[in-house]
């Protein structure tokens, strides 16, 4: 038998919480479509039948006693991709809205090391569900700040739908952040130098039950983002200031 | 009807007060920045912060509020807005430990369950080695008896 070049270990990781209408499509879809990649759903705290329905289908799952927030549920994810030698760890939504189909874009840059942190982006191609006018509003804001603070301009700065390399996996299973995580892990990898890419991806609307943040928590959400994003980048030292020599941007 | 005189801080009493503001503000941004503190229960302080900025640098606030409550001077106006700060700050702090009671209730009660998961699983091998390993001596034991 000839030897086979080494694959690299994908790991898709998917948060749910109180997610019992969407979680069975999510991962048969995923199943289906890439046995070759393995998954895992981090049930977080969910007080719905999502636990259920995990163990009746045999899913590969890890239950959290208490509901930690997406930050603390896919922080779970990366120690358990680290623990178990994955090369790239997939965040996906747990709701549906990521295409399991669309995995494959966001890992490539990976594979051809163009890339170690690659964001799967609604707005570089404006294709399928854009989030309402509100979000946009505040994610462009997001995205200013960031710009601001860093010299990187990132289009989709909420969106879940990520891949990290080893290197990363490994400094998020140490360190994630808490509330609303999403803008402040791009912070993190743009302070650790890493290479970020982002590449257009297809979202689908959410099918079943409700988001997590709901408009009427809006405001304080974006001001404690922010104040979240400053005091990131504040912890990585002022003197830093714009990125030194060594990127490929 | 009480009212207040003119806000007067004392210039040697705003100048000690914005550098301890100052101060306080440095330091919290120093455990923030060592992760000794989490933002979320930061904020609060630091709301704290710009309150007693904004009461040092426009006084007139001081005299707004202070008649508002029926107090005539400026330093028992102050000293009235700090102690009610210290009061929703400490009642935030019990909110948070209480929060945190219910969910290290919660990991023990998990921990046990796990607990007596693992032991009936260990107790389940044991018994099968055990069975297995009776099965062996007594086959042994069968070998022996009619090979001689």
């Amino acid at each position: 038998m000839p030897k086979e070049r080494k694959k690299a270990r994908v790991l898709v990781m998917i948060a749910a919480h109180n997610e019992e209408g969407n979680i069975e499509s999510v991962v048969d879809d995923l199943t289906e479509h890439f046995p070759e990649y393995d998954y895992l759903v981090i049930n977080d705290g969910s007080t719905d039948h999502t636990g259920e329905i995990l163990h009746r289908r045999h899913y590969n799952y890890v239950t959290l006693p208490i509901n930690l927030g997406i930050g603390g549920a896919i922080q779970t994810g990366y120690l358990y991709a680290w623990r178990n030698h994955y090369d790239i760890a997939v965040q996906i939504d747990g709701d549906g809205q990521h295409d399991p189909k669309e995995i494959p874009k966001v890992i490539q840059p990976i594979l051809d090391d163009e890339a170690d942190y690659v964001i799967g982006s609604r707005f570089v191609n404006k294709e399928g569900f854009q989030s309402t006018a509100a979000r946009r509003t505040g994610i462009r804001f997001l995205s200013g700040l960031i710009h601001l603070l860093t010299g990187k301009k990132i289009h989709d700065v909420t969106s879940g739908f990520r891949a990290v390399r080893r290197q990363s996996i490994r400094e998020f299973a140490k360190r994630y952040p808490i509330d609303y995580p999403e803008p402040e892990a791009i912070m993190d990898a743009v302070m650790r130098r890493e290479r970020i890419k982002e590449v257009p991806v297809v979202m689908r609307e959410r099918q079943s039950g409700t988001s997590s943040i709901r408009a009427s928590q809006s405001i304080y959400y974006m001001i404690k983002v922010s104040l979240d994003i400053i005091v990131c980048r504040i912890s990585y030292g002022v003197r830093r200031g714009k990125r030194e020599t060594g990127d490929a941007d | 009807m009480i009212t207040f005189e003119t806000a007067y801080i004392p210039l040697r009493l705003k100048v000690a007060m914005i550098i301890a503001i100052v101060i306080f503000f440095i330091v919290v941004l120093h455990l923030l920045k060592q992760q000794k503190l989490q933002l979320r229960y930061t904020l609060l302080w630091l709301a704290c912060g710009v309150f007693l900025l904004i009461l040092v640098l426009f006084p007139n606030v001081i005299s707004f509020l202070g008649s508002l409550i029926g107090i005539q001077t400026t330093m028992n106006a102050l000293y009235i807005f700090l102690i009610a700060l210290l009061i929703i700050l400490c009642i935030s702090l019990t909110s948070i430990v209480s929060v945190q009671k219910s969910e290290i209730q919660r990991l023990a009660q998990n921990a046990a369950l796990l607990e007596r998961r693992i032991r009936n699983l260990e107790e389940a091998q044991k018994k099968d080695t055990k069975e297995e390993s009776d099965q062996n001596s007594q086959q042994q034991g069968e070998q022996c008896r009619t090979s001689h």
